[in-house]
């Protein structure tokens, strides 16, 4: 009688533990998914914080200078310059980098460049995936001609 | 009662565990989707400002246009500022120590607004351009609703 006892207590828990394990098991992927997704989101968040600056350091640099990408060129000396356009090559960390090296990059492009109001268009760009864009506008703005009147 | 001890106690320590595990897991997703908001929200003023600078810098480049052109019409000052006065028309004047002040306001989003402000001069030899710019700032305007203060039990 004794040991029929300790058979069905011992049987019990062992029950117990399984179901404890299974519903542990269950409960642990539900959650290890909500850990992934907000994993993911951080990373997401990161990007986009650092997007954001890299862009608007980009366009006030392009505001405070002349108008034109050379200014842009000396504060990223590893950028490329084509005919129209400026590609700035940034490491994992959102800094500049060599091409070799980058995960990111940013492509400044001019909207307008025609008249005294030059535009740029800033894109932080992952890849084929653009994290971020803005506009940014330089004026230069009218002088009278050394004889006086234009 | 060894037994009966055993019994049970892995199901509490299961319980405390999971409950610890799904309050972390909804903590770092709640706080991870809030932070990424908050992000887009900032990225969002980001673009507007931007957009907001954008017109404004439109506005400044026509402005600049239009003095230009009256600066040709015009035969002296008084009759370049008349004119300019009259023309311009989008934003508001003000005669200050300095000059002839004109403002205009650019909406950023909400109640934030960007300001500016040029000094309208007659050019010369000396001062070369039809303005100098004076103010480029942003401000928020605060509602006037926002705080309307209750009387509290006791308070006078």
């Amino acid at each position: 009688m004794k040991k029929r006892y300790r058979s069905s207590g011992s049987s019990l828990f062992l029950l117990e533990i399984m179901v404890n394990i299974l519903l542990f098991s269950i409960l642990l992927c539900v959650c290890l998914q909500f850990f992934i997704k907000a994993h993911n989101l951080t990373n997401e968040t990161t990007k986009l914080e650092r997007a954001v600056s890299v862009c608007a350091n980009v366009a006030s640099l392009y505001e405070a200078g002349d108008g034109s990408l050379s200014t842009l060129d000396e504060a990223y000396p590893n950028s490329v310059i084509l005919d129209e356009r400026m590609i700035l090559f940034l490491d994992d960390n959102f800094l500049s980098c060599s091409k070799e090296n980058s995960s990111y990059s940013v492509i400044i492009s001019y909207s307008n460049a025609v008249t005294a109001l030059k535009g740029v268009h800033i894109a932080c760009v992952e890849e084929t995936n653009i994290l971020y864009e803005i506009d940014a506008m330089h004026y230069e703005q009218h002088q009278i001609s050394e004889g006086g009147r234009l | 009662m060894k037994n009966r001890f055993n019994f049970g106690f892995s199901s509490v320590l299961i319980s405390f565990i999971m409950i610890c595990i799904v309050t972390f897991s909804a903590l770092s997703l709640v706080t991870a989707n809030a932070d990424y908001r908050l992000s887009q929200k900032v990225a969002n003023r980001n673009s507007s400002f931007y957009a907001a600078e954008k017109e404004a810098y439109a506005e400044l480049a026509k402005t600049d246009d239009t003095l230009e052109a009256i600066y040709q019409e015009a035969s002296d000052a008084s009759e370049y500022y008349e004119a300019a006065k009259a023309s311009l028309t989008t934003g508001t004047w003000s005669s200050e120590e300095k000059g002839e002040v004109y403002t205009w306001i650019q909406p950023i989003e909400n109640n934030q607004y960007l300001e500016v402000s040029i000094l309208v001069s007659y050019p010369d030899q000396y001062t070369k351009t039809y303005y100098h710019l004076l103010t480029w700032r942003t401000y928020i305007e605060e509602d006037p609703f926002e705080e309307q203060p209750l009387n509290l039990i006791g308070s006078h």
